[in-house]
């Protein structure tokens, strides 16, 4: 019996050499050829797009350049920001465009280059836009309707890999906000001289909301900012690149802050702390129980921290300022474990000791997947009241880590009760991934999901085709579209 | 991934290398064929109380690098060719895939019994949502 086991076990490994051999699974490696920003044909056939039945998609604007939300004002008119501003290292007019009933856009405001223009909102007949800062600091800007810009604040500590976000006005008529981290775990490191800001502002590094003490990691990397190739240099987190750390060091706390959501009235004033210990908080949305949800870009695994395997998270804040783990944990669960592991380093802690122990979050979404802004169903003439919209603008592979298959790319509605995670717009074909790489009409890299103020219809931002070439990542110019969901029987 | 020092038995490493082998090509030649299961490809999942259990565990566990089942941080599981007793072995034991592959295992105290026989029950569930393909080819 034993050997004829055996026999049947040494068939199976057999097999299994000969189908490794045939096998057609490969990771996703770069892709579009060479890096360029120039426009690129882009079809639009809504027919390529996947929905639950009884559902319809349709293109209302398209040709954008780098669009990143949307809003509408008192008359239910559709405004869309560009971003100015693109991964990649390219810098266009960041704008604030009105989306006429035939497609095309008129302009009301233009900004300087200082994107990305990354989020929007309408409040008491003014615009607010997030201002991401990769030139001279982040701002919230109020835009009045004839195109007036005025900063509510400025001077905030975002423009590295991350930017300044939101905002959304609060049941409590303040204005919400993002504040990305500068980097992907605390330590300024060569992948941030390669994204192009260690080199524009050297002495950049992230800012903790409250006193932390650090645990004295340091990171040694070689140094690009001297002219000698075999200089070193060695950084600690939560200090400027070259620069070390010691066990027990603390670094003072100031707001505004680094990885954080911070209020404020609108017409400026008092800033208070509302969360820290988030990376990139990218969307901001209040359910209808008015609590404040907000999607957190993960770890990616690269620069002298790799974190390998940090799902999205969509999280649930709590009131009183709590930290969410930022750069010590991930998903609520601590990184020093093999489960974070990379072949390069073991994620180990940077802060000596945590402010409290992280929440679990609301949901968790695909590791890379780029979960950016949401917003919550209200009318059931549209369906699935209470849920969470999330458009996720797709991976960034294999720059932020390897994948078996494309990441994101769609858009998911997520129970916010049990954290179920469901696709709800999404590419026909074989596998999941980009429109440009099927080669379909579909959607490409969807960043805003944003109902009208009736409810009936999901708007959804698609930024453009966007590749991750050899040389880093080519947004094309005037490929982005405004996608209507509809349910039919509502029409 | 296991440190072998230490006169970790041949014997073993053999054993070991061998299933990895046999796991890693199951697992690989489920990417020739398409993984996708969700709703709006094949229409909403027909689910009891215990398949509804195994989603909520999925989702808490599996969804990050198996979004929905299909390939991303790790590989598709949708269209894998294992047996419940497989897919639990697999959830609880380190993958070995000639040192490739990095799984991470989940315990009874992140995963229990009950919860595991819940997601091996979603997982099978979902990996048969596939009949209706008509709503696929829209």
């Amino acid at each position: 019996m034993k050997k004829n086991y055996l026999k049947a076990y040494t068939c199976l490994v057999l097999l299994a050499g000969s189908l490794l051999l045939s096998s057609c699974w490969k990771l996703r490696g770069h892709y579009g050829g060479p890096k360029s920003f120039e426009p690129v044909p882009r079809s639009i056939q809504p027919a390529d797009i996947a929905l639950p039945a009884g559902y319809k998609i349709e293109a209302i604007a398209q040709g954008l350049n780098y669009p990143t939300a949307i809003t509408f004002d008192d008359s239910g008119n559709i405004y869309v920001t560009e971003a100015g501003y693109a991964y990649g290292e390219i810098w266009t007019q960041a704008r604030l465009l009105r989306i006429e009933p035939d497609g095309k856009t008129t302009q009301v405001a233009e900004g300087g280059k200082n994107g990305p223009w990354s989020g929007l909102s309408f409040y008491q007949g003014n615009f607010y836009v997030s201002e991401g800062g990769t030139l001279e600091k982040g701002r919230i800007l109020r835009i009045t309707p004839n195109g007036a810009i005025t900063p509510v604040i400025q001077d905030l500590p975002t423009g590295g890999d991350h930017f300044t976000t939101g905002p959304v006005i609060g049941p409590d008529g303040n204005i919400y906000f993002g504040l990305g981290t500068y980097t992907n775990s605390g330590v300024v490191g060569l992948d941030n001289y390669r994204y192009g800001w260690l080199k524009r502002n050297p002495q950049l590094h992230d800012i903790p909301c409250r006193d932390i003490t650090l645990a004295g990691q340091n990171f040694i990397t070689d140094n690009p900012l001297t002219p000698d190739p075999k200089d070193k240099a060695t950084t600690g987190a939560y200090v400027p690149f070259g620069t070390p750390t010691t066990s027990g060091q603390v670094i003072k706390g100031s707001l505004p802050c680094s990885g954080a959501i911070l209020r404020m009235p609108v017409t400026g004033g008092n800033l208070e702390l509302v969360a820290w210990g988030l990376r990139n908080p990218f969307g901001l949305a209040f359910a209808p129980n008015n609590t404040l949800y907000v999607t957190d870009n993960a770890y990616d695994v690269r620069g002298s921290r790799p974190i390998y395997g940090a799902g999205d998270v969509l999280w649930a804040i709590n009131q009183g300022p709590t930290w969410y783990g930022w750069p010590d944990y991930s998903e609520g669960k601590p990184l020093n474990t093999s489960d974070y592991e990379t072949n390069k380093q073991d994620p180990r802690f940077v802060l000596a000791n945590h402010p409290n122990k992280p929440p679990k979050p609301a949901a968790i979404l695909g590791v890379h997947s780029s979960a950016n802004s949401l917003d919550f169903s209200r009318n059931t003439a549209f369906g699935h009241v209470g849920e969470a919209f999330i458009a996720e603008f797709g991976d960034q592979a294999p720059e932020v880590g390897r994948i078996y298959g494309p990441v994101g790319y769609k858009v998911v509605r997520v129970n916010t009760s049990n954290g179920v995670v469901e696709d709800f717009a999404v590419n026909k074909g074989r596998t999941n991934g980009p429109a440009s790489m099927h080669k379909s009409g579909g959607l490409e890299r969807p960043i805003a999901a944003r109902f009208d103020p009736k409810g009936e219809a999901l708007y959804v931002v698609d930024f453009g085709v966007m590749p991750i070439t050899e040389q880093g990542e080519a947004p094309k110019q005037k490929t982005g579209v405004v996608w209507k969901i509809t349910k039919e029987a509502t029409r | 991934m296991e440190n072998h020092k230490g006169g970790y038995p041949m014997k073993k490493t053999v054993f070991n290398l061998a299933n990895g082998l046999l796991l890693g090509s199951l697992i690989l030649l489920t990417n020739c064929g398409s993984a996708r299961r969700s709703e709006p490809l094949h229409g909403p999942l027909t689910m009891n109380e215990q398949v509804k259990r195994g989603q909520v565990v999925f989702m808490e566990n599996c969804h990050k690098c198996h979004p929905g089942g299909e390939a991303g941080a790790g590989p598709s599981i949708n269209n894998v060719p294992l047996t419940s007793w497989m897919l639990k072995a697999r959830v609880r034991s380190r993958a070995f895939f000639f040192g490739i592959g990095r799984m991470p295992s989940f315990k009874k105290h992140e995963i229990s019994r009950e919860e595991l026989n819940d997601l091996v029950r979603y997982i099978k569930v979902l990996k048969k949502h596939d009949e209706d393909a008509a709503t696929a080819a829209r």
